[in-house]
């Protein structure tokens, strides 16, 4: 548990303006298990176990996102954001048993959800636009979890979610646990992924099927 | 690349001309424009950390009174919900009777020119209206619903008598991705044009727009749609990528 008394977190939780942006900077280092300089943190962000969120130098979220750190037992941290990262306004990161890594400089826009039983990894600088959804999908084809037998498996057998450097996922496209997308990658908005994309592909659709490779 | 595209994203050569200023100037460029001075940025933010926040009747009927302070030019009976976020007020015309719902976000950046709210529109809670370019401009009549993002780098016009549904978002903006050896997200945004929507459009939830595109007027989307480009008017467009299923009488 945390030393912060309830009514203060609620506090700077609401706290609007110029004033909260820069008490929160202040205070939140002593909730979280690690948290860089210049860190900028909206109104209204839920931190939830927020001793197993780690966040970077200027790492920017949104109003309205939530940190669940789950029930991750440590030593490490569950949610670990990069330096430089953002995090867009009510997006939904939510550490499993597994980990959620973020890599450095990564964007990630506003109404995103990131919430697998397995690791997420995401390489540095990768963008991924609004609505998008990695993990679980309700109503998509059951994402099998493990079945390749190169993938290793998370602390919980699933296969861990990892996202390349510097790839992009169009808006509202959706990854489903265990997939690996290659280095460069582009997803098209509103694309299903339910199979690994390799380096530099370019695909759309539902379910996503490689167009070209990426000039 | 030869040409340089007509919007560029802070890349780190941006990034670091921009961090030799002071992080007050930048946050004063951010909060109340360019041109603004810390008169303004002193009104701006107690405007944003009193009155802003503040719930019921009360909340309502001061930021009626104190908003135009500000420079918003706002019209009678006007309906402005709690913890709304007004970046760059003085841009900002909202039209009357308009109803702007809790937690809007009304970001016009230093780069924009105006935002136009006109009357009668309803803005749903949490709505997120990002003028990142050029004019935004929502017609009379109109009807947003919640947790929307409407937006784009070269202008964004929606009609008169519109609807638009959950979560509908307008991207306004893309990414070059000609450089393999650059991060996309450090490369430049592009975009295609202004986003023009006509009048009385029927847009369904989660449908999404990219950049560029127009819609005719009395044209209906379908929830859960792709619109890569123009919708001709009267139609009826459904589907990833979006294609005319019909016309509309």
């Amino acid at each position: 548990m945390t030393a912060m008394p309830t009514w203060l977190y609620r506090f700077l939780r609401w706290c609007p303006g110029i004033l909260g942006l820069l008490l929160r900077q202040r205070l939140y280092p002593y909730l979280l298990g690690h948290c860089g300089r210049g860190v900028l943190i909206g109104r209204h962000v839920d931190l939830i176990n927020p001793g197993g969120i780690s966040l970077g130098d200027l790492v920017i979220v949104n109003d309205g996102a939530r940190l669940d750190a789950g029930s991750h037992p440590g030593p490490d941290t569950a949610i670990d954001v990069a330096d430089g990262a953002f995090i867009g306004a009510d997006t939904l990161l939510a550490a499993g048993p597994g980990r959620l890594i973020i890599g450095e400089g990564s964007n990630i826009g506003s109404g995103c959800t990131i919430s697998t039983a397995g690791d997420v990894v995401l390489g540095h600088h990768s963008l991924l636009a609004g609505y998008c959804t990695i993990g679980d999908i309700p109503g998509a084809p059951a994402a099998t979890a493990g079945h390749g037998p190169q993938t290793t498996a998370g602390p919980a057998g699933k296969a861990p979610v990892v996202i390349g450097p510097g790839c992009w996922l169009g808006l509202r496209s959706q990854v489903a646990a265990g997939v690996e997308i290659g280095q460069g990658a582009i997803v098209g908005a509103h694309a299903l992924v339910t199979d690994p994309i390799p380096e530099f592909a370019i695909a759309v659709g539902r379910p996503a099927t490689i167009q070209r490779m990426r000039p | 690349m030869n040409k340089t595209p007509p919007h560029n994203r802070p890349n780190l050569e941006n990034l670091q001309v921009s961090n030799r200023d002071s992080a007050l100037v930048r946050y004063r460029t951010v909060a109340v424009g360019r041109q603004g001075t810390y008169t303004a940025l002193l009104l701006f933010e107690l405007i944003t950390t009193c009155i802003l926040p503040l719930p019921g009747g009360l909340g309502r009927w001061a930021r009626n009174l104190l908003l135009p302070l500000a420079g918003v030019s706002i019209g009678n009976k006007v309906r402005i919900g709690r913890d709304c976020t007004v970046r760059n007020p003085a841009a900002i015309q909202i039209g009357d009777g308009a109803v702007i719902e809790d937690r809007v976000c009304l970001d016009v950046k230093p780069d924009a020119e105006r935002l136009i709210i006109g009357s009668d529109v309803f803005l749903g809670r949490g709505t997120i209206c990002n003028c990142a370019g050029a004019i935004l401009e929502i017609g009379d009549g109109s009807r947003i619903a919640a947790s929307c993002r409407l937006g784009s780098k070269l202008g964004l016009r929606i009609g008169r008598n519109c609807r638009i549904g959950v979560e509908a978002c307008c991207s306004g903006a893309a990414h070059a991705y000609d450089d393999r050896s650059i991060p996309i997200a450090l490369q430049p945004v592009t975009c295609k044009g202004p986003t023009v929507i006509g009048d009385n459009v029927v847009i369904g939830d989660r449908a999404t727009l990219l950049d560029g595109v127009k819609i005719g007027a009395n044209a209906h989307i379908a929830a859960d749609t792709l619109v890569i480009s123009d919708i001709p008017e009267n139609t009826t467009v459904a589907g990833v990528p979006g294609r005319i299923r019909g016309h509309a009488e």
